[in-house]
């Protein structure tokens, strides 16, 4: 059976605006550098907020290792040792 | 996945929309996302002028449709194709469009209230199929947009009842009943615009 649906469909796909693809092209890089700026800079945004209430490292930022080398200073209450140089 | 970085279109066009999806997910690389607008502006874009029935409407809702595509692709979870997936947010944002737009419009047939007893005789489907196309566009254009949608739905993209009821969140006897009414809907206005004239001159 003929389809004039179909056919007319595909006359408008053939009206599709070329310059659509940049604009499209265009936004999609930008929501691509968007989210990768918010994956590197809100975590450590939302670390020093956290850190200037008071808090301690959100498990999720954790580091190996890290946690050990800060701990050597963690108890800003106490003077350090003297130094022995 | 060597062979994909080599950046040749004809690599990409040879991977399934499945596939684009999860390299774009993975890499946050354009050039998939690109693949995919390719494969399927032409068609959201038709849909759109078909559902809103302006050119420059049609171009900024196909605009929008892929910037939505784009930011809910991680919540595509293939319970249906790919292409059901676009064509249900084409058509839904289609609708919501016109609804903000104007607000007491009618989106399907049934709520014309005037539905006579003859509408519940089923017309065969060449009524819509087999007329000329220009004169089916001018009959589209007055149709309700739910008709619009529903017709599409079923004729070009082919979908089961059960898939239109899933975009348009109503139960199978109800789009069954609604496509009815929309060839009913589409032969009198042919009939109001062209008199007697045969369908497929």
């Amino acid at each position: 059976m003929n389809n004039s649906l179909k056919k007319l469909q595909e006359e408008r796909e053939a009206m599709l605006p070329p310059e659509l693809e940049d604009r499209i092209t265009q936004h999609v890089g930008t929501l691509t550098l968007f989210s990768s700026v918010v994956e590197v800079f809100v975590p450590n945004a939302l670390q020093v907020v956290v850190q200037m209430v008071g808090g301690d490292e959100l498990p999720c930022l954790k580091k190996a290792g890290r946690r050990q080398a800060r701990s050597d200073n963690m108890d800003w209450r106490n003077p350090p040792a003297p130094s022995t140089v | 996945m060597a062979v994909v970085a080599t950046g040749k279109s004809s690599t990409l066009a040879a991977l399934s929309d499945t596939q684009l999806i999860a390299l774009y997910l993975r890499e946050q690389d354009a050039r998939y996302f690109s693949q995919l607008y390719r494969r399927y502006a032409g068609k959201v874009f038709a849909k759109c002028i078909s559902m809103l029935a302006d050119h420059g409407l049609a171009r900024d809702a196909t605009q929008d449709v892929f910037i939505k595509i784009l930011l809910n692709l991680s919540k595509f979870t293939e319970q249906s194709s790919f292409s059901t997936w676009v064509y249900s947010i084409t058509y839904n944002y289609c609708i919501d469009l016109i609804r903000k737009k104007k607000k007491n419009i009618l989106i399907f047939s049934e709520d014309v209230g005037r539905i006579s007893k003859e509408t519940e005789v089923e017309l065969p489907d060449s009524v819509i199929l087999e007329m000329e196309t220009t004169r089916l566009e001018k009959v589209m254009e007055k149709l309700p947009i739910g008709d619009k949608a529903i017709l599409n739905m079923k004729y070009i993209d082919d979908m089961s009842i059960k898939e239109i009821g899933d975009v348009l969140n109503k139960t199978e006897s109800a789009i069954k009943m609604q496509i009815m009414r929309a060839k009913h809907r589409a032969q009198s206005l042919y009939e109001e615009i062209y008199g007697t004239e045969p369908i497929n001159t």
